[in-house]
């Protein structure tokens, strides 16, 4: 990940002031052709290009911390640590499965937007309690908004726990931590037979 | 495009359809076999959560190629993917759990035994377990089953032991057993279509974490598509066309069928003109395939004069529960923790109450294993649904505690599924595949005794689970189906008033159709239909095979 030079970060805190002072005073003004960004949306942003190409730069950053949310680090790893957001980059490239990325962008785009109306940051900044606000209302929401929901958890389960080979779910830590042993298993029963005498044949219609 | 004609074309590769084309190419048949999906290779068969659970290998999309189901006529109809089984050559067999058990002869005159039960179509077989037997004994042998005779009180009667021992267990079935012998409870070991031991060149199951809604690489479970289809093809009477889908049988002024008009891999139409069609593509899709058959001689489908194709559908009655088993920090319970697989108990005690209670007497089996495991399935169990459902540091939590440091053991319950006239298939008014076909409609209306005898099953089930010292259980099904396990819309009888086929499974009204999948079935017994299917196909398959010789 590359670091902002010194120059880059005065230009974008001057575009982002610009773009600030634009937007709460240009109502009604034609829309700028490429929205000037904030600060925090720099911050947010940073780093957060999808490689896959399949979200932009703010729904990439929104996807990190509301899948961190969904599973935040503890002892445990988290959905970032899990590689979440890259698995469903790759995921979703794939055009036959929109009908999953679309409530997906719905919840970002949607959490976004409150995040902005209300705290006037990107939702990816907030404080966990502020992004778990958000996320509870769409969890309770209409069935729309709670679709979403349901779409954004059951996404980050599928990078958290998936086969690796997708992406997510980084070195199988998340079957560790689901306890479960992918593959083949020696079964150390003993055979039936010797066991007991249930399962010695023997008729016991008679 | 038309090709030569041929002596049978049968409609898919699954239970129904694979047992007729053993049986008719090793008689010298010649034999094409339409398999709507595609051919899978052992190395396209992986233990991967997200390709073979949560996309479309095995089952199309909703969007794609759904079916609609609604819950009574007045119901709102809604797309779903249910009712499908997988689309593979193979067809459900490849990714089936196998638990594969026998009805019992009280199912083949469920008639006689109860009597008149009101609300519900019940009809006598036209046949007898004792005609039916030979041909169970066989689709054991031919496809492999593991279990053991003589284990429990309430076993059908069999003219011979499983081919295979039972596949080793967790100890789980150990425990299972004692607290069924407090409970006055007879709990037997499961018969599966799962290789214990190396069977005809194919490999002993490998007990992988994941079983049921997977395909088998090492060739352990008995799918169709390794055990019988490679010794048809071995024949070379056998003409097996993946990714070719039936989309009507052609008949004659007459009403006999002259072929079978499909759409090929690249799209394009196609004709295969044959001496006998047989149908075999789940009792949903024959359904569909039946009514969307169209002609002059059977404007309402193929066979259809009575109204009844697609009437009387039936599944298994599904109740599901489950029971969670602390180990974390337990030492006395440390024996939870082995990886095997498998429980591989089940009880029949409830299959066919002494007297009714409460207006039920036929119910079914109870089958233990763990809940599958699963891991992005197991993340959404512990977290639960909708507005209560966990995430965050709570969920967290609950994964260690209910996932990592638990076992969690459930139970399935397939009970009788009355047939009634609420329960039907028909081509949806309004909804297209994405080639432009009605989809099959689904009709749900289950009889109240349905509901009786999964609740009578869960109890006991649940009874087993507390005796086993579960730290909490959880019911997730109290009142529903297994809609892969699907049978009754063709019911065969001696009456074209009241049965689409007769006792051979060929078609009252059309001399030279046959339905061989689970359409056959007047009532759905008490067990997984699988082998019932595979056996009954088996006996299809040989009478052809003899009728097509002699002819």
């Amino acid at each position: 990940m590359s670091r902002p030079t010194r120059r880059q970060f005065v230009v974008h805190t001057a575009l982002g002031f610009g773009a600030y002072v634009f937007g709460v005073y240009g109502v009604g003004c034609k829309k700028p052709e490429a929205p000037k960004r904030t600060p925090d949306e720099d911050a947010a942003t940073l780093g957060k290009r999808s490689p896959a190409g399949t979200f932009t730069a703010l729904q990439f950053a929104t996807l990190h911390a509301a899948s961190e949310r969904i599973l935040p680090h503890d002892e445990d790893p988290g959905a970032i640590e899990l590689g979440v957001p890259q698995y469903l980059d790759r995921a979703l490239a794939d055009p036959s499965i929109d009908f999953l990325k679309r409530p997906l962008l719905i919840i970002l785009d949607g959490a976004a937007a409150q995040a902005k109306q209300k705290y006037s940051k990107p939702f990816a900044v907030l404080m966990p309690e502020q992004q778990d606000e958000i996320l509870t209302a769409w969890q309770k929401g209409k069935p729309g908004d709670q679709h979403a929901f349901e779409i954004l958890m059951a996404l980050t389960f599928e990078g958290a726990f998936g086969d690796p080979k997708h992406g997510g779910n980084t070195e199988g830590r998340g079957f560790a931590m689901i306890g479960f042993t992918p593959g083949p298993v020696m079964p150390f029963s003993p055979p039936s037979d010797l066991k007991r005498d249930i399962r010695q044949p023997r008729d016991v219609r008679q | 495009m038309a090709h030569d004609p041929v002596d049978v074309v049968i409609v898919g590769s699954g239970a129904g359809g694979s047992p007729v084309a053993f049986e008719l190419t090793r008689a010298g048949i010649k034999t094409v076999v339409l398999e709507k999906g595609r051919a899978l290779a052992d190395s396209d068969l992986d233990h991967d959560e997200i390709k073979m659970c949560r996309r479309n290998f095995f089952i199309p999309y909703p969007h794609q190629e759904p079916h609609t189901m609604r819950f009574g006529e007045s119901g709102h109809s809604s797309r779903t993917n249910e009712g499908w089984t997988s689309n593979v050559v193979g067809g459900g067999t490849v990714h089936m759990s196998g638990y594969f058990m026998r009805m019992h002869p009280v199912d083949f005159r469920l008639r006689t035994t109860l009597g008149k039960v009101s609300g519900a179509n019940i009809s006598d077989w036209p046949i007898a377990y004792n005609d039916l037997e030979p041909y169970y004994a066989r689709a054991e042998r031919e496809v492999g089953v593991s279990g053991r005779w003589k284990t429990h009180p309430f076993e059908e009667p069999r003219s011979s032991d499983y081919p295979m021992p039972p596949l080793n267990e967790h100890k789980f079935a150990d425990e299972i057993d004692a607290v069924g012998k407090k409970l006055g409870f007879h709990p037997f070991p499961t018969p599966r279509g799962i290789a214990s031991r190396s069977y005809r060149g194919r490999m002993a199951c490998m007990y992988c974490a994941l079983c049921g809604s997977y395909g088998c690489e090492v060739r352990a479970k008995g799918s169709t598509s390794v055990s019988l289809l490679p010794v048809a093809q071995a024949t070379g009477h056998l003409d097996l066309r993946p990714e070719c889908m039936a989309t009507e049988i052609s008949v004659d002024a007459s009403g006999r069928a002259t072929g079978v008009v499909y759409r090929d891999k690249n799209g394009i139409t196609q004709f295969q003109p044959a001496k006998v069609v047989v149908v075999a593509a789940t009792a949903i899709e024959s359904a569909r395939l039946l009514l969307s058959s169209k002609s002059k001689r059977f404007p309402n489908g193929l066979g259809n004069d009575s109204g009844l194709v697609g009437k009387n559908l039936v599944f298994s009655g599904l109740g599901k529960a489950h029971g969670l088993f602390r180990h974390r920090g337990r030492p006395d319970r440390a024996w939870m923790t082995e990886p095997s697989p498998f429980i591989q108990r089940s009880m029949q005690d409830f299959y066919m109450l002494e007297k009714p209670v409460d207006g039920l007497q036929k119910v079914g089996t109870i089958l233990f294993d763990f809940y599958h495991p699963n891991p992005i399935n197991n993340a959404e169990r512990v977290s639960g649904r909708g507005e209560g459902a966990l995430w965050g540091k709570k969920l967290k939590e609950a994964l260690r505690d209910q996932a990592a440091g638990a076992r969690c053991v459930g139970f399935e319950t397939f009970a009788e599924y009355l047939p009634t006239s609420g329960s039907y298939v028909d081509l949806d008014p309004d909804v297209k595949d994405r080639w432009g076909a009605p989809v099959a409609r689904i009709t749900i209306g289950r009889h109240e005794l349905d509901l009786k005898a999964t609740k009578l099953l869960t109890d006991k089930g649940l009874a087993v689970l507390n005796g086993l010292g579960a730290d909490s259980t959880s019911v997730t099904i109290t009142h529903g189906e297994t809609k892969i396990l699907q049978g009754g819309t063709c019911r065969f009888g001696t009456d074209p008033g009241s049965s689409v086929l007769n006792a051979d499974c060929r078609m009252h009204l059309s001399p030279n159709v046959y339905v061989s999948d689970g359409s056959f079935l007047p009532t759905s017994g008490g067990v997984p239909l699988t082998l019932t299917i595979l056996a009954n196909a088996f006996r299809v398959g040989e009478r052809l095979a003899k009728t097509l010789r002699k002819g």
